[in-house]
């Protein structure tokens, strides 16, 4: 003889049983806590239209830590000011003057990485004498590139 | 700018050059190398005139003048001697 089995009901899980004052899960339940209403919250941001602005300064910034020479360890990332001239991007590190450019940012990361090696290493030359504001280009340098052992 | 204009400037001030991934140029005085600055090789690349002019510590119409032949070598150590990138002769 065939048996019916009445289908168990599905019963939603109480959350205000889950959490109570002796703990998760102890059974023992306790009345929900009215939290005092809160103020309404200021904006976090704020929107800036930039459509139709001149502006001198750079588009924005970047940190550059690709140093594409073995021979030398980056201790810090170097921050470059991108910005765009026609249909160039030119990255340029101002406290020491130094630039590259390229059709895109990846070829202008490309051509500082070049430019910065390359000055390193003239200025770090043997019998190079350098004047006043190569030597402070070079501390400047040596502050965050170094040689590998 | 342009790569000329670039070329022009370097030989007028005598500057030493070097070929690597970049034209670089040197200007040397009195055995002392006391600027520098660079462009992409190839003739129709493009040249930051105010990153060069900055490595150059000139103005743009200083620059004008270095090609355009207004404004002369020795003007041009004077007025790095009085900007203070070269060092007043004793």
């Amino acid at each position: 003889m065939a048996t019916t089995i009445e289908p168990t009901p599905v019963i939603p899980p109480s959350y205000r049983g889950e959490v109570t004052a002796a703990g998760v899960g102890s059974g023992v339940l306790v009345s929900p806590v009215i939290l005092p209403p809160t103020p309404p919250m200021e904006p976090q941001f704020r929107l800036f239209n930039l459509v139709g602005t001149e502006s001198a300064r750079p588009e924005r910034e970047i940190s550059f830590g690709a140093l594409q020479d073995p021979s030398l360890r980056l201790l810090k990332p170097i921050p470059l000011e991108v910005s765009v001239e026609g249909t160039d991007v030119i990255l340029t590190w101002a406290e020491v003057d130094e630039f590259g450019c390229g059709d895109n940012t990846s070829a202008a990361i490309d051509d500082f990485a070049q430019s910065i090696r390359e000055l390193y290493h003239h200025l770090h030359s043997e019998g190079v004498q350098l004047g006043s504001d190569l030597l402070r280009v070079r501390g400047i340098l040596d502050q965050y590139i170094v040689r590998r052992g | 700018m342009n790569a000329r204009e670039f070329d022009t400037v370097v030989k007028k001030l005598g500057m030493e050059t070097s070929d690597t991934k970049h034209h670089h140029a040197w200007l040397v005085h009195n055995g002392v190398t006391v600027v520098r600055t660079k462009r992409s090789h190839g003739k129709a690349k493009f040249v930051p005139e105010r990153q060069i002019c900055k490595q150059l510590h000139v103005d743009a119409t200083q620059f004008t003048g270095l090609y355009s032949c207004s404004f002369s070598k020795d003007e041009y150590i004077t007025h790095l001697i009085a900007k203070g990138i070269i060092s007043k002769p004793t």
